[in-house]
Parts: C-alpha cells; structure tokens; sequence
C-alpha cells in the first residue's frame, strides 16, 4: 500500500498586519495631536491665570511674536530664576531694553504687512507678547512701550488656556 | 500493482442504468462483473499567491512616525488674551479722564517675588479671584454702557512677575472691562 505523503512543514513567517494597523493608528495619532513646530516659538513657560480667557494661537502673517526669554528656562522657581535674557522674534535674539531696535522691527514688519483682500477694517498689525511667567515686569515694559512707539494699536498677551 | 487492471468495464456506448433501478436480468450478473468508475481527480488550478512588498510600506510607515515623532511637539495648550496698546502717555491721559481709571497695583511680595498682591481701592488682595469679584463689581455698578468706556490701568512694580501681571490683565479681562492698559513700571 502506497504511503501517504506527509505535508511539507507550515512556513513560519511574522504577521505584519497587526503590525501595520498599530503603526497607521500611531500615524494618525500624531497627525491629530501634534502641530509642527513653530519657528518663532521660543522655549518660554507662559501664564497660567485662573480662569484664562485666552483663546487659540492664531497662525498667519499679520502679527509679530516677541518672545521674552529667561538665562534659565529649566530652573524652579529659585532666586534669579526669572531673570530675562533677550527678546527673540523669529528666533531673532534682540537686546533686553533695546526698544529702538523694537520698534524698528515692528514698524518695518507693519510695513511690509499687507492687509488680505477682502478682509475686514478692524483686520489690523499687532503684537503678541509671549513672555515667560517668571520675568520681571521691567524686562517687558520695553515691549510695550516700543509697540506704542511704532504706534501699533492692537497687542496679545500670550497664556495657558483654560483646560476644557 | 493495481487491481483497476482486472475489473471487466462496460463498453461506453452500454446503456447504464438510471436512478437507483436495477436494470432487468441485472440480478443474474456475476458480481464480478460490476463495474467500477474511477472517481475523477479533480484538476488543480495552480493559485498564485500574491505578496506585496510589505517590508517596503512598514519602512516608509515607521520613516512617517520618526518624522511626526521628532518635528511635531504637543499642541501648543497656549492661546492669546486680546489686548490694546495705549498710545504715548496713554496712561497720563487716560487718568485725567472721566470716568476715573480703575486702578491695580501689583505688588511682588515674599522670596523671590514669586508671590504677589493686587493693590485695588485700598485694598490687598492676594487671590485673583477676589480681584475678579471686585472688578465685576465695579463693572456692574458702571452698566454696561459706561463700563466699557473705563479705563483700566494695571500698574505693576518693576519686580513683579509677568504671570502676575498677565494674572490681573486676565481677571480684568474676564469682568468684560475693554480698556486695559499697562502703566509704566512703577
């Protein structure tokens, strides 16, 4: 009697499916969640007032970020740990205090800013103002003060928003 | 060896019997002379299976994770407090104005200056809750036409923290006052 043939042995291979699945959902995870980092973001710890009414970062041209950062962005809340460094605008380092040079940056970016077709008449330049919680007011009041020069009539305060 | 060989068959063209019905005389046939059908074997169709390149796919998958994993940071939890920047001297002006400027001063207080007080009427305040509760106040007793025509100044000491000011433009900001305004360091 004919012997029956024995099959060959099952192929072992590694299941990429799953694999995929986990890797497309990361993906997307990531693509939900995240935003490309921002060039003109410096490394500043914002406020975080109680009950903040600040709304969502709004992207586009029409506005000038002055970031007012500190020598220490890692360090507690110590003696010193406030003490500003410089202000950066579009990563841009400009001296603590220098309000000539700030204003010379906000009037030539207000110049060269152009109001989009179609947009509303309060569609206005301003500022944002994104220092860093523990700076002292005396490293900020320059900003502002260089805003009024340039005669800029519209700034931000940047903060934490609310948790929802 | 094959038995298939000695088993008699019917030529083709035979009648076979229908059903189940044995044909007439069929009884009387030699049982040896029954006859066997070779089952037929079914033709294997060759299937190609098809792979595509998966490694190729998981390579550029994890290549799109590397880059969303390292040039992408959380969502920014920061937003905007909308403001308006006095003009020069836009304080002075504003103090010989009428109605009369609402007033906080605010002042760094403990180690460091980590801490602070809201200055309001005489009054120390150190939760901007209170600082809230006061300026809705005062908001309401204005009504709503007059309110939005009150200045308010935020006078900070020079030491005081940026979140505290920021803390006292928020809560300002929140009792619905629209003219807020920053004094020089005091």
């Amino acid at each position: 009697m004919k012997k029956k043939k024995r099959g060959s042995p099952g192929e072992v291979g590694f299941n990429y499916t799953p694999l995929i699945d986990v890797t497309f959902n990361i993906i997307i995870f990531f693509i939900l969640t995240t935003e490309i980092a921002e060039a003109n973001l410096a490394q500043v710890t914002p406020p975080y007032p109680a009950d903040s009414v600040a709304h969502g970062r709004v992207a586009g041209e029409n506005h000038c970020t002055v970031n007012i950062v500190v020598k220490n962005p890692d360090s507690k809340d110590t003696e010193g740990a406030g003490e500003a460094k410089e202000y950066q605008i579009d990563g841009e380092p400009i001296p603590l205090g220098d309000v000539e040079r700030l204003s010379q940056e906000f009037k030539s970016r207000q110049a060269n800013w152009q109001r989009p077709a179609g947009a509303s008449k309060d569609a206005e330049f301003y500022i944002e103002v994104r220092g860093d919680e523990r700076v002292r007011y005396d490293a900020v009041a320059p900003v502002l003060l260089a805003a009024a020069k340039a005669q800029i009539k519209k700034m931000t305060l940047t903060a934490k928003k609310k948790d929802d | 060896m094959s038995e298939d060989n000695n088993i008699p068959r019917l030529p083709a063209s035979a009648p076979r019997p229908a059903g189940g019905a044995k044909p007439p005389g069929a009884a009387a046939r030699p049982p040896a002379e029954a006859h066997y059908v070779k089952p037929r074997k079914k033709k294997e169709v060759e299937t190609t299976k098809i792979h595509p390149p998966l490694l190729a796919l998981i390579d550029v998958l994890f290549t799109l994770m590397m880059f969303f994993i390292i040039a992408a940071r959380t969502k920014l939890a920061e937003g905007e407090i909308p403001g308006s920047l006095p003009k020069i001297g836009g304080a002075a002006a504003a103090a010989s104005t009428t109605p009369q400027p609402i007033t906080i001063t605010v002042r760094p207080i403990g180690d460091g200056n980590f801490a602070c007080q809201f200055d309001l009427d005489g009054q120390a305040l150190t939760e901007p809750g209170q600082l809230y509760e006061i300026l809705r106040r005062k908001q309401a007793a204005y009504g709503p036409g007059t309110a939005d025509t009150v200045p308010v100044i935020i006078r900070p000491i020079q030491a005081a923290r940026w979140k505290w000011v920021v803390e006292a433009f928020n809560q300002a900001l929140r009792a619905q006052f629209k003219e807020i305004g920053f004094s020089s360091a005091g």
